[in-house]
């Protein structure tokens, strides 16, 4: 039982981030439309106030957290990744959230801090 | 007198005891060998640091070997996308940085005149975890690879 407890504290909770994140960007980004000047406070905001709360998970990860903000044009985005790491420990999170002005793509990589 | 002289007999024997104790004290350390140093490495050795002029000029060369000359298409980006990472991510891994974990991320953009921005903050050791990323431009083709290297304790 204990034992239990301590994986699910060292493993990282995909969706219990991708709640966090939705919060944060909801609140931030919510109905408003694209705007190249105020883009980057709102990305200011919301990387901050996610990496708080996930430093007060208190896990032993390291994280790396990226956002890219596009303006909906019609225009193609891809994206690629790829990683050498311990695919029993590390993680990744994904969120993709979009209204009627832009798209915005949230990636949360966690690197255990541990063997 | 005789006592006094026992006395002092028995002074001279304790101060040789003492000593005695004390060289048995010391013999103990001179005959241990050196203590080893610590095999633990918690910052990466001089020499062993994330390359990063290195991963910087393997990003934009195989940025520039698979896209110049091509214009966007919509099938085909994704493939793209993919084949930039994973050979900036293998030629990375043939730098054998130590003990280092390589994350890559690629973005291809089709250049329409939409705005984008992106931004990226990290919780890490600032002293041994580094990043590098670096941009491919031509008339329809946007491309944006960044590289992570995170040490591993």
């Amino acid at each position: 039982m204990a034992q239990d407890e301590d994986e699910e504290d060292l493993s990282f909770n995909v969706e219990e981030v991708q709640n966090i994140v939705r919060d944060n960007i909801e609140f931030c980004l919510g109905g408003n439309t694209y705007s190249h000047s105020r883009v980057p406070q709102w990305i200011t905001v919301i990387t901050e106030k996610t990496l708080t709360r996930l430093n007060k998970l208190n896990k032993p990860f390291k994280y790396i957290m990226r956002i890219t903000v596009t303006q909906k044009n019609g225009s193609g985005l891809h994206t690629a990744a790829a990683y050498f790491w311990d695919i029993a420990t590390d993680g990744t999170c994904t969120v993709r959230w979009e209204n009627k002005y832009m798209y915005c793509i949230i990636n949360i990589w966690a690197l255990s801090l541990q063997m | 007198m005789a006592d006094e002289e026992e006395v002092v007999d028995e002074e001279p024997e304790v101060a040789q005891a003492g000593s005695g104790d004390s060289e048995a004290g010391l013999s103990p350390v001179e005959a241990e060998k050196p203590l080893a140093p610590p095999k633990y490495e918690v910052r990466p050795r001089l020499g062993h640091k994330f390359q990063a002029q290195n991963v910087k000029a393997i990003i934009l060369s195989t940025m520039k070997e698979q896209l110049t000359d091509r214009q966007y298409r919509a099938d085909q980006a994704p493939r793209w996308a993919k084949m930039i990472s994973n050979t900036v991510r293998q030629r990375v891994q043939d730098l054998d940085m130590k003990r280092y974990k390589i994350l890559v991320q690629t973005t291809l953009l089709e250049m329409k005149g939409a705005g984008f921005k992106c931004g990226q903050r990290c919780i890490w050791d600032p002293e041994t975890d580094y990043y590098t990323d670096e941009l491919f431009r031509n008339d329809t083709i946007f491309c944006h690879t960044v590289v992570y290297g995170v040490y591993m304790y």
